[in-house]
């Protein structure tokens, strides 16, 4: 029994002993190298790099969300009958615009947007904390961060709804905004990047996707003054971009790497029309390897945008953008020769003769088609003139998806 | 104490001194009791001298100067009760016979009944399941671990997750134990805690890799399941979804130091378990041609033998096979010497290592457009290839290359009769390279101009066990085992990769040779863990077990104080066939009950609010968030209690009864945050859940006929399992990424939970409401989604039968059966969205040849609306199986031998032919129900997604001993 005892003794003592020496132990462990924790980014120094990932990640929403977009407007066509590389039942859904809630070509943007926005918002939220030396880098941090905080606040109101005519998005798990009021917050990221903007491009940059809320909501008369501020021949677009490391989603889903999508056949008669519309719109023939059996039997051609090849940037928005909002408004102010000089010089940006005859709606629409070729304004376009190709009933926006759904207890 | 010891060992030396005076030779035989047959490798212990001798292959033993005196001889040998005898050694030659009788039940087995404490199934105070994969490998031939072990065990269901060589499987053992983390057990080869992940590296469509394909079954003479926290709670965290125990093989300790050559060879197919007809796709004969058969060979020689003062066992094993279909295939060769030394009555050194090179080549299948099953089932029309052409599959390359090490080295001290210390290091050490590439020659959507992709993957574990454990009688029929210890397990993980695309030459193919670089990233990995445990044993008039015992955890964490955790365990079994009111008829009789907790800690990261990475954006490097965490994270606990009989009777039968009820709280589950929040570049984890468990075990096996020519033995298992997610802390179900697995109150984890569709829609005059165009109709969908059943079963169980006949044939087969599953038929969805599925097509031409109003338009509209591929809920089968698992026919030719006079050259001779998944009886419409596209680790189940069936297998196999 003594050795019992005495082992007991020696058993319970190591424990004792071997209590704090086991906390400590298996707390020394290297720690990781592809992490950092939340305070280290806190910093001026480390300002740069949290600004371009706010930038890095909007970029990476805007690809996916341009080509979903198209899908949706009547510019691209999804033909699984004769297209080898058309098979997402996803993309042939919103072409159609019966779209699930759980539609999970529109979860990928839906999920980048929110991360876009918090990004864009936890930016700030740092800067606002961090005392800078370098009084132009805090311009340029609040700069960015309310550029990009209001463009996906703004992407929210243009894409993304509760239901098939009602647009809007939500932000934190908090209700569903409706569009007018997403425009609104938009409007207030983008005045306070406004009144950060580093030059006068920077400027311009914004006063035209200030325009652009107020010209999508019908409000010409709020948009005009913005627009007239806005960017001017000359300036270089503003852009998402892409590299190979970071791949245009263009390429891969409705361009030469893999095409789902393909470019409806009036944009072929645009050029046969007029061959300098190639210029900016840059099209061609599927080769036949691409197609099914039946498509070659039918003896048509199918076409593919050209524009976004690996490595190839998005325009956000571009002066000719910002000629062609002030040419609409002109029009509806009754003023079509402002118009036609408007849409001329776009034309002419792209080596394209002048436009002969009277600027109508009708005309500034098929400019608008032609000028921003598959940059995803075109559903927006045809859905605030009532001119969808798609019956009643279909979706007129993205769903906010099934995962909002199942997580935010306000749906 | 010290004084103590010397005291002690100074008075064993004086007794020993003291016996040369007189002392004696005693020799004797030890045979089996019913064939008289002489036993080899028998072991006969003198307690109280702590001295014995092992038999001779004639089963003859010797053991010199044994003082005279009256002594207590054990004798053991594996398979056979164990007999003490009580002798007065008194002569200067003495001769002792003995006769052990066959244990058919396993009564005398030794069974783990902790971390550091072994027992024998008589005493066990929980549930048993052990393997003995040495008796099972003497016909059959095994992959894999998993193969081994499939429908051994009751409440064990191990799925693979596709027909790959060396792919991932998945273990359900009981209810499911935790409700977070990837719910698979623990596994342990000769107390080296080892890798189970699933690696994929760069994909081929959804399927990785299972590193436990890297052990040779071979080598394995058995494997125990400890199912739940009752029975595991001394292994602490970690092993809340039970612990697989390995042994590895060792050698006979044999007089006279006789060396066994044992060779054996399996040659044989792999085949289709079932024809691509079954889906009624146009384009089967296609799939069918390509989805073909292939041959395998498993050759392993080994040489194993012992004498009085060490063991051995060292194998060689090799092992090709082709799985179904092109590219398929794994190549392993691995090496095992295991060792033990007894250097003197004191001390027991062991090591088991083992050394193992894996090649595997993967096919590209499930969610991919470069898979040969994406491209032979959706084929519009029948025409197959539409998403890329046959020969630029065929070009594309995956190779992995696993080299590991799995090691350990262990002494035991035993100072003062029933004083053990124990000490062991174990080693894991598997490294991965994986090469992949992609011929510029052909197209492929997404590269340009060829790729070349490289992983690296090393991982090392290492574990360290040092116990004290001392064996004491306080009072007279009263035993107490008492065992204190530490656990500790460190283990780092380091990756890297590398893509390039662009290449100028099919031939060259080194990622140098690319000229656009796609993507390189590493990560590296490091973690502990250390627990300490006590254990004490009480066995009281070999009646009355009790054991108590504890265990307190500690786990790293990042950026946070270590978390830690204690679990407790009881245990008590009574053997009522002690009583003198139990008749004779039973050999045990015996009520347990054991109570353990283990759980989860949470993993490195968890609780740190928030980590920052860097993305490679086009316009440079940025913060993005990697890690989202949670400051109030806890571990999580499972509780499990178990209550169970094992009842033994006319000696040749056995029954086992357990029920179990397992509780988790405070679960940690990665909980996806809506998107709006922006939080969801990984999944926070949150202690929401608590999950409930419980279900019963049943097994029953006998030996109802046995004669010297004729045996007949059966093994009956069944067990009902169910649990039910009890708590998300009010939070919302958690969905696969495909919208059908939930996680959500008041259903099985895991549940199917989808929209349904009941026909189609009528209209206020009950007309059929069509699609605008008019070709379809529009289904009648349910308003809230609805439980459609599980992926995993709610009853399974097993049937096996050995017959041996004729003396020398012997017939085995075994059975498994699974009831109360489903699958979801995702395949089926795309044949019909890709037009190629005849029965589908048959439905719309039967609508649109119907006319508006008639019964049949509204038959074949409810028809093809129940068919619509929108509605998932339309695709979740019923996927109970009946499985013919393993059948052999062997025929020992050893009785033979001997008799020819050949016995002594040729030890023994054994031929068979085998089969297995030879015959499937399922409701499930697809191929196989049995895998998942995912691999086997993710949330989505039981979901079939243009995977590959797991082959069917016929094949021979020679064994020859030396």
């Amino acid at each position: 029994m003594r050795i019992f005892k005495n082992l007991i003794f020696t058993g319970l003592l190591a424990g004792v002993l071997l209590l704090p020496a086991c906390d400590n132990f298996v707390n020394e462990v290297d720690d990781p190298i592809d992490v950092v924790n939340s305070q280290a980014l806190t910093t001026e120094d480390q300002v740069p790099f949290y600004m371009t990932g706010v930038k890095g990640r909007y970029d990476i929403f805007h690809d996916n969300m341009t080509v979903i977009a198209c899908g949706l407007s009547d510019a691209c066509v999804f033909q699984s009958e004769f297209v080898s590389d058309a098979t997402f039942p996803t993309f042939q859904d919103i072409d159609i615009g019966e779209i699930t809630l759980d539609n999970n070509s529109v979860d990928g943007p839906f999920t980048t947007i929110g991360q876009a926005r918090f990004l864009a918002d936890d930016f700030l939220s740092r800067v606002a904390e961090i005392e800078f030396s370098d009084a132009a880098l805090k311009q340029e941090a609040l700069y960015t961060g309310n550029l990009y905080g209001g463009l996906a606040r703004y992407n929210y109101a243009v894409y993304f709804g509760l239901n098939e005519n009602e647009g809007g998005g939500v932000i934190d798990a908090g209700p569903f905004i409706p569009s007018s009021e997403m425009f609104a917050l938009a409007s207030d990221k983008l005045q306070a990047a406004l009144n950060n903007a580093p030059t006068e491009y920077e400027a311009r940059v914004v006063n035209s996707l200030l325009g652009r809320i107020q010209l999508y909501q019908g409000n010409y008369d709020a948009a005009e003054p913005f627009l007239e501020a806005g960017m001017v021949e000359g300036d270089a677009p503003l852009q998402a971009e892409y590299s190979l490391e970071s791949q245009n989603a263009w390429a891969a889903q409705a361009g030469r790497s893999r095409n789902q999508y393909t470019i409806d056949e009036r944009f072929q008669d645009y050029i046969d029309e007029n061959p300098q519309e190639a210029n900016r719109i840059p099209i061609e023939v599927l080769p036949e390897s691409e197609l099914q059996d039946a498509g070659v039997a039918a003896g048509r051609d199918f076409y593919r945008q050209t524009k976004y090849e690996e490595p190839s940037d998005i325009n956000i928005m571009k002066w000719q953008e910002n000629h062609l909002m002030l040419a609409e408004i002109a029009v509806r102010d009754g003023n079509p020769a402002t118009a036609l000089t408007l849409i001329n010089e776009v034309r002419a940006s792209h080596d394209i003769d002048p436009f002969v005859g009277v600027v109508t709606m009708d005309v500034i629409l098929e400019e608008r088609d032609k000028e921003l070729f598959v940059t995803g304004e075109r559903m927006i376009d045809q859905r605030r003139t009532n001119t969808f190709h798609l019956p009643e009933g279909t979706w007129r926006y993205f769903p906010i998806t099934q995962s909002e759904r199942n997580q935010n207890e306000n749906f | 104490m010290l004084r103590k010891l010397l005291t002690l060992t100074f008075a064993f030396l004086l007794s020993a001194g003291m016996a040369f005076a007189q002392s004696s030779t005693i020799t004797g035989t030890v045979v089996d009791a019913q064939s008289g047959e002489p036993l080899a490798g028998a072991n006969v212990f003198i307690q109280g001298l702590s001295t014995g001798a092992a038999t001779n292959a004639n089963g003859v033993f010797e053991i010199d100067d044994v003082p005279y005196g009256t002594y207590t001889f054990r004798t053991t040998f594996v398979g056979y009760r164990t007999v003490n005898r009580e002798i007065e050694v008194d002569a200067a030659e003495q001769t002792v016979n003995f006769e052990l009788q066959p244990d058919l039940q396993n009564l005398d087995q030794v069974v783990v009944s902790g971390i550091a404490g072994e027992t024998s199934r008589a005493v066990s105070q929980i549930a048993v399941s052990k393997v003995n994969a040495e008796e099972l490998q003497e016909a059959n031939t095994y992959s894999s671990v998993s193969e081994l072990l499939t429908g051994k065990a009751a409440g064990v269901n191990i799925q693979p997750a596709s027909g790959n060589p060396g792919g991932g499987v998945r273990f359900t053992i009981r209810s499911g134990g935790s409700l977070g983390g990837n719910g698979q057990p623990v596994i342990y080869i000769d107390g080296t805690r080892i890798n189970n992940a699933e690696v994929e590296g760069f994909g081929v469509g959804g399927q990785g890799i299972g590193v436990l394909s890297d052990l040779n079954p071979n080598d394995i003479a058995s494997v125990e399941i400890l199912k739940g926290p009752a029975a595991a709670a001394l292994y602490g965290s970690r092993g809340s979804n039970g612990v697989v125990l390995i042994e590895t093989k060792s050698g006979k300790g044999i007089q006279g130091g006789d060396v066994n050559v044992d060779f054996r060879s399996s040659y044989g197919l792999n085949t289709k378990q079932e024809s691509y007809e079954q889906i009624n796709i146009l384009s089967a004969e296609e799939a069918d041609s390509v989805i073909d058969s292939n041959p395998f060979y498993d050759n392993t020689i080994s040489v194993s033998g012992g004498t009085q003062y060490v063991r051995y066992y060292t194998s060689l094993n090799q092992r090709y096979a082709e799985g179904l279909g092109p590219q398929n295939k794994q190549d392993r060769q691995s090496f095992r010497g295991n060792f033990e030394a007894y250097p003197n009555d004191q001390l027991t050194v062991r090591a088991n290592t083992s050394y193992t090179m894996n090649e595997i080549q993967r096919p590209q299948n499930d969610n991919n457009i470069f898979g040969w099953l994406g491209n032979l089932i959706l084929a519009p029309g029948g025409n197959t290839y539409s998403f890329t052409p046959r020969p630029a599959i065929e070009a594309i390359e995956d190779n992995n290359d696993f080299k590991r090490f799995v090691g350990s080295v262990s002494a035991t001290w035993t100072p003062i009769e029933n004083l053990n210390f124990n000490g062991s290091i174990g080693y894991d050490n598997s490294n991965l390279r994986q090469t992949q590439f992609y011929s510029p020659n052909f197209g492929y959507a997404g590269i340009i101009n060829g790729e070349r992709a490289i992983y690296n993957r090393d991982n090392e574990q290492i574990t360290y066990d040092a116990n004290i454990s001392y064996l004491y009688t306080p009072v007279e029929d009263l035993q107490i085992t008492s065992i204190v210890g530490t656990q500790i397990f460190n283990r780092r993980n380091n990756t890297s990769f590398i893509s390039k695309n662009d290449f100028a030459s099919s031939s060259i193919k080194n990622v140098g040779a690319g000229a656009l670089f796609i993507s390189g990233d590493e990560s590296n990995f490091h973690a502990r863990d250390a627990g300490l445990f006590t254990q004490h044993d009480l066995n009281f008039d070999d009646t009355y077990f009790v054991s108590l015992g504890g265990r307190l955890d500690y786990a790293s964490a990042i950026g946070d104080e270590a978390p830690q955790i204690f679990y407790p365990q009881a245990r008590a079994a009574v053997r009522l066939d002690q009583f003198d009111f139990m008749p004779e008829t039973f050999d045990l009789f015996k009520v347990r009950a054991a109570y353990g907790e283990t759980g989860a800690l949470p993993d490195l990261l968890d609780g740190v609010n928030l980590l920052y990475g860097a993305s490679a954006y086009a316009n440079g490097r940025g913060a993005v968030i990697s890690e989202v965490g949670n400051p109030e994270i806890v571990p999580e606990r499972v509780k499990e209690l178990e209550i169970g009989l094992d009842v033994d009777f006319l000696n040749n039968y056995g029954a086992q009864i357990t029920y179990y009820n397992q509780n988790s709280t405070d679960a940690i589950i990665d909980f996806e945050q809506a998107p709006s929040t922006g939080l969801t570049f990984d999944d926070p984890p949150l202690n929401v859940g608590g999950v409930r468990g419980q279900g019963v075990e049943f097994g029953f096996n006998g030996t109802p006929i046995l004669t010297e020519n004729t045996q007949l033995d059966f093994n009956i298992t069944a067990s009902y399992q169910t649990n039910e997610v009890e708590d998300l802390g009010g939070a919302q179900p958690i969905f696969d990424g495909f919208d059908v697995n939930v996680i959500k109150v008041g259903l099985p984890r895991s549940a199917f939970y989808v929209t349904t569709v009941d026909g189609a829609l009528r209209d206020d005059q009950g007309n059929i409401v069509t699609t605008p165009s008019g070709e379809a109709p529009v289904p009648n969908v349910s308003d809230e989604r609805q439980f459609l059943g599980q992926p995993y079963p709610e009853y399974n169980g097993s049937f096996s039968m050995t017959f041996r006949f004729l003396k020398n044939f012997e017939l085995y087969q075994l059975w498994d059966w699974a009831t109360g599953l489903s699958v979801y038929d995702n395949t089926e969805i795309f044949t019909i969205l890709f037009a190629n599925n005849s029965e589908y097509s048959a439905l719309q031409e039967a609508f649109s040849n119907a006319s508006p109003g008639t019964a049949e338009y509204r038959s074949a509209a409810d028809a093809l609306a129940n068919s619509n591929p929108n509605y998932d809920g339309n695709f979740i089968e019923d996927a109970d199986y009946v499985k013919l698992r393993e059948l052999s026919l062997s025929y020992d030719f050893s009785s033979v031998l001997a008799n020819s006079g050949l016995g002594d050259a040729i030890r023994n001779l054994r031929l068979s032919v085998a089969g297995r998944n030879l015959l499937t009886f399922t409701e499930y419409d697809g191929i196989d129900p049995e895998v998942n596209f995912t691999g086997s680790r993710s949330l989505t189940r039981g979901a079939d997604f243009l995977t590959l069936q797991v082959p069917r297998t016929f094949y021979g196999t020679i064994n020859i001993g030396f």
